[in-house]
């Protein structure tokens, strides 16, 4: 397959700040910086991450635990775990800006909604899933009582919960994995949001359970024309309902472009060394191995951070700047360079 | 039984097996024979109303046998009594009815010290090594501890072994002295391999053992499992919901669904030619490929199982391939090739379906020539 060389001409990397339709993206991040302090010293969580979704477009966060893009969601709608702190970059939401996490706070529930990776420990276990759905439309939306129940039942059965009318009294426990993740979808979508934030929620799910919730949130899309951000591992799932990827790794945006890009001719070695590991069903497919494990985010060298694990690593990799390539289609100086001197040395072997 | 195995247009031998590999005349290592479990669950309210309680069964008439030095993956959703037969295999779960045999002996009849001397043999490891190592122990006590339960090496023996057992799963001697809190989860899995290695037994059960860990870090584990195989002549029994780690590592695969043993097979026919609808609908769902939104399919969820009691297939209710044969009679077990058998009534006998896994497997390798291009 033939891969463009120039990596300023990969035509969606930058091109995102108008979407296809010519609106401005409904949210955009600029500079986002997340810092944990910690005995071993400052965590930088998310370091100068950029990048944007336009209206009714999916948008992946992919990468390893402990790479940034959980926390970087959180940001989003100012849910950075404590003693975690957002502290620089700016959030616009169709076109107005927030730079603070209080900010952006105000916006959850209303035009940010997020859904989380296990729906057991999101919901109340004492209180039927009823009365939490309710909730959200009488304290977010302000329904009086008997219009939240009434709406509640209306939410549940959109989001393909049978019988939502007997299922108001019944209690998280009382649901499957699925059953739960449809009712926080239920409650995220309640107040109409722009934007869904979705941390791994299909993660803890059976393959056709997941493949069911995708559908749905596929379909809530399509109607709504809400923008979705996916924070995912799975490089499957990122290929199956996303259509830009941004790929993340020690806290810094490494790799961006659409999803047939990143997928299919990834310039990053980082997400080559990804998507070369990823098993597939077919028994022939011999996934390549990825030494190593992600950097301590507390005692990280300059340059670049993925170089001890890089199979293509040279001298200058400890020079770059990453602060400067982050914000770029991809962060590896030395891809074009490579690109040009060997197309088909994308992955190569090693033991 | 067998009065509803001749439909006409059958392709394959129609003979019922229960072991379908029995015929590579090796002796099996561990061979399963009518294993069932049933978990009654009977609340607070069912108990003042005097009401029986839900009845599950987890384990439906399992058969199978397992080769030395084989890999078999024992595959299926949530519920599908997967982790149930890895658990009776050790008798962490008492099974009600069936045989389980550990080259030859009787594993649910054990008692005392012989009991103790089998469940050596088969060591379990866990999902997440996160919960399933003692916090407090050093992760060298916590490795060298089963070997010092079974008196298998003097505590003269002790740093020696260490050593080894650390060695074996690639693990720097130099950690022994952590605590597992200070190690990443790629690390504590090693550990807690470290530690099943040190019981010296002849099959690892795998209880879904690489899913909580990162791809990059799932496939070294991977490499690990494979290597311990060759090199220590293990027997592999995998439990996962990942097809794709189960076509990497194993060459056999067992799928379940509501407690029963749907289909079995070598791993390559098995995800090329599916025999089983459940089987299908598992290879359909496994992301990656397709876009989801040129898919077919609904939205809604799944509609409730069938009653345990009622006949009929038990998975005809989300099956696309389903007919009336499948709610009227339950299928048994039909070999459809050498090795491989499923129960169902449709999908042994059609044509059509290699034809579709040949599409799905050039989409996949369309996509590796893209990676490597």
């Amino acid at each position: 397959m033939s891969v463009e060389p120039d990596i300023a001409t990969r035509p969606s990397a930058d091109a995102r700040r108008e979407g296809e339709d010519g609106r401005p993206p409904v949210l955009s991040v600029d500079g986002l910086r997340v810092e944990f302090p910690s005995e071993q010293g400052l965590v930088r969580a998310a370091t100068n991450v950029r990048f944007e979704v336009g209206h009714g477009r999916t948008l992946g966060i992919v990468g390893e635990s402990g790479c940034g893009k959980s926390v970087t969601l959180r940001a989003l709608c100012g849910l950075v775990p404590e003693p975690g702190r957002m502290v620089a970059g700016t959030v616009c939401v169709e076109g107005r800006p927030h730079r603070t996490a209080k900010a952006l706070e105000t916006l959850r529930g209303r035009k940010l909604s997020m859904i989380f990776q296990d729906p057991a420990s999101s919901l109340n276990p004492v209180r039927s899933i009823g009365s939490q759905v309710s909730e959200v439309l009488r304290v977010s939306l302000d329904r009086p009582h008997a219009a939240a129940r009434s709406e509640a039942i209306e939410l549940l059965d959109h989001v393909g919960i049978p019988h939502p009318a007997q299922r108001m009294s019944a209690y998280p426990h009382e649901l499957s994995g699925g059953m739960r993740q449809r009712v926080m979808i239920a409650m995220a979508i309640a107040s109409r949001p722009q934007v869904l934030l979705a941390d791994e929620p299909t993660t803890a799910l059976d393959v056709t359970t997941q493949e069911q919730i995708l559908q749905l949130l596929a379909r809530l899309q399509e109607e709504s024309g809400m923008a979705i951000i996916l924070v995912t591992h799975d490089l499957g799932v990122i290929e199956e309902v996303c259509d830009e990827v941004v790929v993340m790794y020690a806290g810094y945006v490494v790799e961006r472009g659409s999803v047939e890009e990143i997928t299919r001719s990834p310039m990053h070695p980082y997400t080559q060394g990804l998507i070369a590991a990823m098993p597939q069903l077919d028994a022939a497919h011999e996934p390549l191995l990825m030494h190593g494990q992600p950097p301590d985010l507390s005692t990280l060298e300059p340059g670049c951070p993925f170089m001890p694990r890089c199979p293509k690593a040279r001298s200058g990799c400890a020079q770059i700047d990453m602060q400067t390539l982050t914000t770029t289609a991809c962060a590896c100086p030395f891809a074009t360079e490579r690109l040009l001197t060997a197309a088909g040395g994308a992955s190569s072997p090693d033991s | 039984m067998s009065e509803i195995m001749d439909p006409p247009r059958c392709a394959s031998e129609a003979i019922p097996i229960d072991r379908p590999q029995e015929a590579d005349a090796q002796e099996p290592i561990l061979r399963l024979e009518g294993v069932r479990k049933e978990f009654a669950k009977r609340s607070l309210s069912d108990r003042l109303r005097r009401q029986p309680g839900v009845r599950t069964l987890a384990l439906d008439d399992v058969s199978l046998s397992v080769a030395p030095q084989e890999a078999l993956a024992l595959v299926g959703e949530s519920g599908s009594g997967k982790t149930t037969l890895a658990h009776s295999l050790v008798r962490l779960v008492e099974p009600d009815a069936g045989r389980i045999e550990l080259l030859g002996r009787d594993v649910l009849k054990a008692s005392g010290s012989e009991l103790v001397a089998l469940r050596r043999r088969m060591q379990l490891i866990y999902q997440d090594p996160y919960t399933s190592l003692n916090p407090a122990l050093s992760i060298g006590r916590a490795i060298i501890e089963p070997a010092l339960v079974h008196r298998l090496i003097d505590r003269s023996e002790t740093q020696s072994r260490l050593g080894e057992l650390m060695g074996y799963v690639g693990l720097s001697a130099s950690l022994a002295e952590r605590r597992p809190r200070a190690l990443s989860g790629g690390q504590r899995q090693r550990v807690a391999i470290a530690r099943a290695l040190a019981a010296e037994p002849e099959i690892l059960i795998a209880d879904e053992a690489v899913s909580a860990l990162d791809v990059s870090v799932q496939g070294q584990v991977i490499r690990l499992f494979a290597t311990l195989r060759r090199e220590l002549g293990l027997t592999l029994i995998f439990v996962s919901h990942q097809l794709a780690t189960v076509a990497q590592l194993c060459e056999r695969v067992a799928i379940m669904y509501r407690g029963r043993l749907v289909e079995i097979g070598p791993t390559r026919e098995v995800f090329s030619a599916p025999r089983h609808g459940y089987t299908a609908t598992l290879i359909a769902a496994h992301p990656g490929g397709r876009r989801l939104r040129d898919r077919a399919g609904g939205t809604s969820a799944p509609p409730p199982p069938p009653s345990m009691d009622q006949p009929g297939c038990p998975f005809r209710h989300r099956c696309a391939y389903a007919t009336d044969i499948c709610s009227t009679h339950t299928p048994s077990m039909l070999s459809v090739g050498p090795g491989h058998a499923a129960s169902c009534h449709v999908l042994p006998h059609a044509d059509d379906l290699a034809a579709a896994a040949g599409a799905r497997r050039h989409r996949a390798q369309t996509r590796a020539d893209g990676h490597e291009g």
